[in-house]
């Protein structure tokens, strides 16, 4: 079972992670060329624009020494004192949290999309090992996740534009540029609230961003499921139920598939991470909200106080992410904890 | 994370025995770890949520548009932003008068009347209308909006304040009546009229955003997260301003008597599209009605296929400076022959397509004080000859120019101009930086000139109808009093240039036409100094289709730019 121990030892491992990371972000920027207290003023003007650059430089804490402005600037960190983004004069938690919910709604649902097909796909080929369908799909399974996502989504986007699907649903409607709700998940919130109109409009706006996004782990959930059924195939107990003529599907359904699902699990916790990365590249293709557009807007803006917010963020969601597929692991396999 | 990784970490766990318990443990985790996130979403957007909670759903008869705008929203308070903000606060809140510089005429807006008592006092009587909660807008509204824009300035060096700058008091007579007493004889209509600092709110502003008094940051967090207390034709319905501005109209602004347009939008959706070939893409996949900025090589092929272009002069100019505190720049004469090296009268034609005018003096076209007699033309030889005579000619000297990034017309004149130098012997290297980073570059004049570039081109609109707006980007200040003009990319200085500035100033403010003659001895020593040129004046391009959306001669005013007073538009459904 989980230790306590193995707990507090991945708590503080991730703790110190993200203390290394808020501190290192706010290193380069400080050394970063040019006066943080002109950025941070915005753009005053006339005579009285050094009162708002002194100001500026108060607040910063421009005189204190570096120690002393990093003790701050943590303590302020985790009081939820993000600073302010110097470009759009909000608070910084509040727009990576906003940008956060629309990744992270992107990136779920590339994987409700994923996963069946990649289960189908590889239960597919895995039944029929060396044939040409098992070919195929391996070279498609390939392209699909080595291909770089803004090409992909790129082509998607072309596609889309050729088909006339951006025609059907892609224009802002109304209901949707004026609907909000708690969770920041557009599609459960429009539920929530029975908006079914809204629900689909922000479906049709998800679905290009996030089969682009799905490329990737159908790729390689495909090739693992492969993997993993075809040594299942292998396996004494499955070859018995062969032997008993029961029905191939439900040899896979009851026999196979629990054998395999912590390894999709586990894979499915790893690529997040990984995927919410690349989210940030789909965004920028489909013109769509998000961390990467924040982020891009945050760098070109020298919007420091944003930037660290957002990489710091970033960072934490990818510490946190791969604690807890660490925890799950030694949930299923309590040998990791050793 | 690569193939392979899966690989191992498969085969790791291949050889473990998994039971339910352990599935439903793993799972509970992740619900845990949803759970949290939601909880912690809701909590930190609640300070995000606008004054108006109860968004009304939207009829499917409602019209409405999309404005796709280029460049992010940089803030919504009506007192202190001096930026993008113009093109969302021009709708939400209004001004005491609006000035029409193509009629030369004041309108009235939220003033019924205005009158000059005597040399430094003004009557407003104002008209029947109310902010977006229903309460009626008062004089002592207008007092507080007018005071805390000029104190912002004063006090905190925040916004354009300094428009009030001859304000002494403004004394409140009745809810509909107050007088304005200036500290000087000063035409106060120009500040009244001003793009920014000029909006009038609602006091009540207070109280809502719990601030102790009207210098308070709460007051500009509260702005700032998406509220609002104006009195214009639309009211904020969402403000996200990375991504997105949605204004509903408000049906009772006073306006919608007199306009008479019932095919204004009921909704008006601002995106922020950045990229001009995004743009098109939308506009012509039908996801915006109006596009800002599309890239001039395709307006061709849109006007054919149907698109109207639609073309409007702007006091938006591009404005070339010399560093002069560093060599070869800081030589008088140096200056001047780049000047006449640049080919002139190609710009138009081949940086902006044909969407702009040549640039002439420091002052766009139609400004006051703008005069088609400093339009210069390209002279190689007078080029050479000025190099020659500082003995700079055919030197092979290195020369850097910074650019804005993005700005398509920028960077070919940069390449023009590096072309016709070339011929000098002069090589231009050019650097395309974000804005933020031109801007740093530009102040770095001031701190470490060897470090800033010898040239750089900023972008400027004005705040009122001023000259001295334009030529405050050469004034010195006192930079040994550790006072330094951060828009002054140049580092110049000269005592004779401020001195007659602030004479044209203040004249200008009293009189404009008396000032005029003022102002063209101050461009006479801009010419003869050459410290900075204005390259072109921008024409701005907004492409729409023809059969859904009309844009009224009044939607577009060259003083408020980017601003689409969207009262003025018509959607067909």
């Amino acid at each position: 079972m989980l230790s306590l121990n193995y707990l507090l030892k991945r708590f503080f491992a991730s703790l110190f992670l993200i203390l290394g990371t808020i501190v290192i972000t706010f290193l380069l920027i400080n050394f970063a060329p040019g006066d943080p207290a002109l950025v941070w003023a915005g753009k005053p003007r006339g005579p009285q624009a050094s009162i708002a650059i002194e100001k500026a430089r108060e607040y910063l804490g421009l005189d204190l020494p570096l120690y002393t402005r990093i003790a701050i600037h943590v303590y302020r960190f985790f009081t939820g004192d993000w600073g302010t983004s110097v470009q759009f004069k909000l608070p910084v938690l509040n727009l990576v949290a906003r940008s956060f919910m629309a990744s992270l709604e992107l990136v779920v649902y590339s994987f409700i999309i994923a996963i069946p097909i990649a289960l189908w796909l590889g239960t597919t080929v895995a039944l029929r090992r060396g044939s040409y369908i098992d070919r195929l799909v391996y070279y498609i399974s390939v392209v699909f996740a080595g291909s770089p996502r803004f090409m992909v989504a790129g082509i998607l986007y072309l596609i889309l534009y050729l088909s006339g699907y951006s025609f059907l649903g892609l224009r802002t409607s109304p209901s949707y540029a004026t609907f909000r709700g708690l969770t920041g998940f557009i599609t459960i919130d429009s539920i929530i609230s029975g908006r079914i109109d809204v629900f689909v409009d922000s479906l049709l706006r998800l679905l290009p961003p996030a089969l682009a996004l799905s490329t990737y782990p159908i790729g390689v959930l495909t090739r693992v499921i492969r993997v993993s059924l075809s040594e299942t195939f292998e396996e004494e107990y499955v070859r018995q139920a062969i032997s008993l003529g029961i029905d191939r599907k439900s040899i896979v359904r009851r026999y196979a598939y629990p054998n395999i699902i912590s390894v999709v699990a586990q894979l499915i916790g790893l690529m997040f991470s990984y995927l919410l990365l690349e989210a940030m590249v789909v965004e920028n293709v489909f013109v769509r909200e998000g961390l990467g557009n924040l982020v891009s807007r945050a760098i070109v803006a020298s919007d420091f106080p944003l930037l660290i917010g957002a990489t710091v963020f970033t960072a934490i969601v990818l510490i946190i992410t791969n604690t807890l597929a660490d925890v799950i692991q030694a949930i299923t396999n309590p040998r990791v904890q050793i | 994370m690569r193939f392979k990784t899966y690989i191992v970490v498969y085969a790791s766990l291949s050889g473990s025995k998994v039971n339910r318990k352990k599935i439903y443990a793993s799972i509970a985790v992740v619900i845990v770890a949803t759970i949290t996130i939601v909880i912690l979403y809701s909590y930190f957007s609640q300070s995000s949520r606008s004054t108006y909670p109860d968004h009304e759903v939207p009829s499917p008869l409602e019209k409405n548009i999309i404005y796709a705008y280029r460049d992010a929203i940089t803030g919504i308070d009506p007192s202190i932003e001096d930026d993008t903000g113009i093109i969302v606060l021009h709708l939400v809140y209004e001004t005491l008068l609006r000035y029409d510089p193509i009629r030369n005429e004041y309108q009235y807006v939220l003033a019924r009347e205005i009158d000059r008592v005597d040399e430094n006092t003004w009557r407003i009587v104002l008209r029947d209308a109310q902010f977006h909660d229903g309460s009626p807008v008062t004089a002592y509204d207008v007092n507080f909006s007018i005071w805390r824009s000029k104190l912002m300035y004063e006090e905190k060096g925040l916004g354009l304040g300094y428009i009030w700058d001859c304000l002494d008091e403004i004394d409140v007579v009745d809810n509909k009546t107050l007088y304005i007493t200036t500290l000087y004889s000063c035409d106060i209509r120009v500040s009244l009229a001003a793009a920014y600092s000029a909006f009038i709110y609602s006091r009540r502003i207070l109280e809502l955003s719990k601030a102790d008094d009207m210098l308070s940051e709460k007051l500009t967090e509260w702005f700032n997260s998406g509220n609002s207390l104006g009195s214009g034709p639309y009211r904020l319905e969402r403000y996200e301003p990375e991504n997105i501005v949605v204004l509903r109209k408000f049906e009772n602004w006073w306006g919608w008597r007199e306009i008479n347009n019932p095919d204004a939008p009921d909704i008006v959706i601002i995106k922020i599209v950045e990229d001009p070939g995004s743009q098109e893409r939308m506009l012509r996949t039908g996801h915006i009605d109006i596009a800002s900025s599309v890239p001039r090589g395709s307006l061709n092929s849109l006007e054919k296929d149907g698109y109207k272009i639609h073309v409007v002069d702007t006091f938006h100019n591009f404005i070339m400076m010399f560093n002069t505190k560093r060599w070869p720049t800081n030589i008088t004469e140096f200056r001047k022959a780049i000047v006449y090296a640049i080919p002139w009268n190609r710009i138009v034609e081949q940086a902006l397509m044909g969407y702009g005018r040549k640039g002439s003096g420091l002052i766009p076209y139609g400004f006051p004080g703008y005069s088609k007699k400093w339009e210069l033309n390209q002279d190689l030889e007078k080029a050479r000859e000025l190099l020659e005579r500082v003995r700079l000619l055919d030197k092979k000297i290195d020369l850097e120019i910074v650019i804005t990034q993005g700005y398509e017309e920028e960077e070919v004149f940069a390449k023009m101009l590096k072309e016709a130098l070339s011929t000098l012997g002069i090589n231009l290297l050019i650097k395309p930086l974000p804005w933020q980073q031109v801007k740093q570059q530009g102040e770095a004049v001031w701190s470490d000139p060897e470090s800033a570039p010898h040239i750089i081109i900023n972008d400027w609109w004005p705040t009122y109808m001023v000259p001295y707006d334009y030529f405050s980007l050469l004034e010195c200040l006192e930079p040994e009093e550790g006072v330094y003009n951060y828009w002054n990319w140049a580092g110049y200085c000269n005592k004779e240039f401020d001195e007659l500035l602030y004479e044209a100033y203040y004249t200008s403010l009293q009189d404009i036409d008396k000032s005029l003659s003022l102002y063209e001895k101050v461009l006479e020593i801009v010419f003869e100094d050459t410290p900075a040129v204005n390259l072109w004046d921008m024409q701005h391009i907004y492409v729409y289709d023809p059969r859904h959306v009309v844009i009224r001669y009044e939607a577009i005013n060259p003083l408020y730019t980017y601003t689409i007073f969207f009262q003025y538009v018509e959607v067909k459904l």
